[in-house]
């Protein structure tokens, strides 16, 4: 049998087994693989228990605040992007049901999709990662996994999210520091800054592409009201530095520091993590009780073990 | 020599001296800010605005970082070059850039701070020039340039080796653009402490090549004219490379791997001075940071976002060699 054919054929096989749908097929474990680690976050939120392993492990600190089974998933390597590639005999070896890859839906990704499809003979299926489209994706993964029921109310939930989210009445001007000196950025309308532009706050890095480097010179000429960063090491350096902290005018410049543990709240990845980042844009003061039936429902840890933004002295 | 002689060898360095300082004045005038060159002539007594205080603690660093690295990789590659009587030599020629690279990129993996990432560059580049040097002196082949080049050759290519693996583990959203971008060479990451931290390594390294003068030019001959005038060749040699490598590793850690200085330097300084050391290494290094400034300017010459400095090095060191290459040759 060609590898394609049998491709089609268990392809075939899988549409079926989903029609049939979630209680009448019996729970399965560790059959699904995620394209990515947007797609493992994905599959983690909505059936943990499919899932095969992680694209790449989470950090150790990740580990020790996600339930037990996260840390008991291989590393399987990602296929397509970045990160470790996997190897593609080792996980036809783990005889998965189904791939799932979560993010840009255009041309290249399809057949990048459609090419892992042929050479592993697994169904392939690519969800779009658009932000505002994560109660889509939620309810279309819940119904490949056979969780449409779980799905469903996580969806409702992150529409509701997102609802809010959109609704927020905007934010300060700000500058998203990444890497450890702070200087790379995301520039209006990158993934990385979507969900705070999303909310009504200004980006500041304007005029460029997706992620880039700026000089000191150019963050001070900006003056953002607020830096915003994920990175805890750079908050702790930037804290009292001139530079970052201190406006054009002489003033003090906010600095926000969000969560980056399991997963950062605005991107890295760029998956349903950044439905806790909304929850918070859209009612702060509100956002704690939110944020926490969030993180169960997403991640699956207690509400003791959340953590919140903190804006930095 | 006469002192009228003295004076008129002196003349090119000194020329190339003093158009590097007009550059860097200029580089320090101009900027996002807009800060008015009088604001800043203020903020440079202590009476200037906060905003001028402000472009000039900002320039500063950057355009020290600028001066030094472009005048360190100047430097070593024409002290590379004179050791090995090969103009193709470069400052990587020990394989110091891939093992900063190396260095820097482990040091991002694992999520140190930019002071640590700088540190782990300046100490990988040392190991892997070290490496070299160490191989090297344990082979008996000739004079041992060819020890040298080929020992080089395989510190860099473990380096890179090594570099690849952190690369292929870094994680995707947030590791791998820093390495990438750091590999792609920045001014603006240094901080003024940084900046001088650079400084005195590569002026150790320089002071010991100028030092060496016209040593250097002996030790070019071949290891046994060189005793025959009563040098000691080896430990000279020794010196002279370790003395390099201190510059690139310095240079390399701060700006991260910007190729072409290095080759492209010392060959324009080579037409203007001639090929003493004593005078090529000093005017090699005034060229090099006059490069290194204007590929600085260049790169926030487009936009708010900074074009990696590496790039344009490459972009415009390549065809810039390519025409100095093709003047001499026909020249000669």
């Amino acid at each position: 049998m060609t590898l394609s054919r049998r491709s089609a054929l268990i392809g075939a096989a899988s549409a079926a087994t989903l029609a049939a749908c979630d209680s009448a097929s019996p729970r399965r474990v560790g059959d699904v693989i995620a394209a990515g680690q947007p797609a493992a976050l994905l599959i983690w939120a909505v059936a943990r228990e499919r899932l095969a392993g992680w694209p790449r492990k989470p950090s150790a600190g990740a580990l020790g605040a996600l339930p037990s089974l996260a840390a008991d998933l291989p590393e399987l390597g990602a296929m397509g992007g970045g990160g470790r590639p996997a190897n593609l005999e080792a996980l036809a070896a783990l005889r998965p049901r189904l791939v799932i890859d979560y993010g840009d839906t255009d041309p290249e990704d399809r057949l990048l999709g459609d090419r892992m499809k042929a050479r592993l003979g697994v169904d392939w299926r690519l969800i779009d990662g658009a932000l505002t489209r994560i109660p889509d994706a939620i309810r279309e993964a819940g119904a490949l996994l056979d969780a449409g029921r779980a799905a469903a109310g996580l969806a409702d939930e992150a529409a509701r999210v997102l609802d809010r989210w959109r609704r927020a009445s905007g934010g300060a001007a700000f500058y998203y520091a990444r890497g450890a000196d702070g200087l790379e950025t995301g520039f209006r309308g990158s993934l990385a800054t979507e969900v705070l532009e999303g909310a009504g706050w200004t980006n500041v890095a304007g005029r460029s592409r997706d992620i880039g480097r700026i000089t000191r010179e150019q963050f001070a000429a900006w003056d953002p009201e607020v830096l915003v960063t994920l990175n805890r090491d750079f908050a702790a350096a930037a804290r009292n530095d001139a530079v970052w902290r201190t406006r054009r005018d002489g003033g003090r410049r906010r600095l926000l520091l969000l969560p980056d543990s399991p997963f950062g709240w605005i991107d890295r990845p760029p998956s349903v993590n950044r439905l806790l980042a909304c929850a918070w844009l859209a009612d702060p003061a509100g956002a704690p009780m939110a944020v926490a039936s969030l993180t169960r429902r997403l991640y699956g840890m207690a509400p003791a073990e959340v953590a919140m933004p903190q804006w930095i002295r | 020599m006469d002192p009228v002689s003295r004076l008129k060898a002196a003349l090119p360095p000194a020329g190339l001296v003093l158009l590097t300082l007009a550059g860097a004045i200029g580089v320090l005038a101009t900027g996002p800010l807009g800060v008015a060159p009088d604001a800043l002539l203020a903020a440079l007594i202590g009476r200037g605005s906060v905003e001028a205080e402000l472009a000039l603690a900002l320039r500063g660093p950057r355009l020290l970082a600028a001066l030094t690295c472009g005048a360190a990789l100047a430097g070593a590659g024409a002290g590379f070059q004179i050791l090995f009587r090969n103009p193709l030599a470069a400052p990587d020629l020990l394989g110091v850039s891939s093992g900063a690279g190396f260095g820097a990129a482990l040091a991002l993996l694992l999520g140190a701070g930019a002071a640590m990432v700088q540190g782990a560059a300046f100490a990988g580049g040392l190991a892997a020039g070290a490496l070299a040097l160490a191989c090297a002196a344990l082979t008996r082949s000739g004079d041992g340039r060819l020890a040298l080049i080929l020992c080089g050759v395989v510190a860099g290519a473990l380096a890179s080796a090594g570099l690849g693996l952190v690369v292929v583990l870094a994680e995707p959203y947030s590791q791998l653009p820093s390495i990438t971008y750091w590999l792609l060479g920045s001014f603006t990451r240094a901080t003024l402490g940084e900046a001088v931290g650079a400084v005195i390594p590569v002026a150790l390294g320089a002071g010991v090549l100028i030092w060496l003068g016209f040593r250097l030019d002996i030790l070019s001959l071949g290891d046994e004219q060189a005793r025959s005038l009563g040098l000691a060749a080896r430990p000279l040699r020794l010196l002279a490379l370790a003395a390099a490598a201190l510059m690139t590793s310095s240079a390399v850690a701060v700006a991260g791997i910007v190729g072409w200085i290095g080759l492209l330097a010392p060959h324009a300084a080579r037409l203007i001075v001639g090929e003493r050391a004593g005078r090529l290494i000093p005017a090699s290094m005034a060229l090099g940071a006059l490069f290194a400034l204007v590929i600085d300017r260049l790169a926030t010459a487009f936009g708010p976002a900074e074009i990696p400095v590496g790039l344009l090095s490459a972009a415009i060191g390549a065809p810039a060699f390519l025409i100095l290459f093709v003047a001499t040759s026909r020249r000669s």
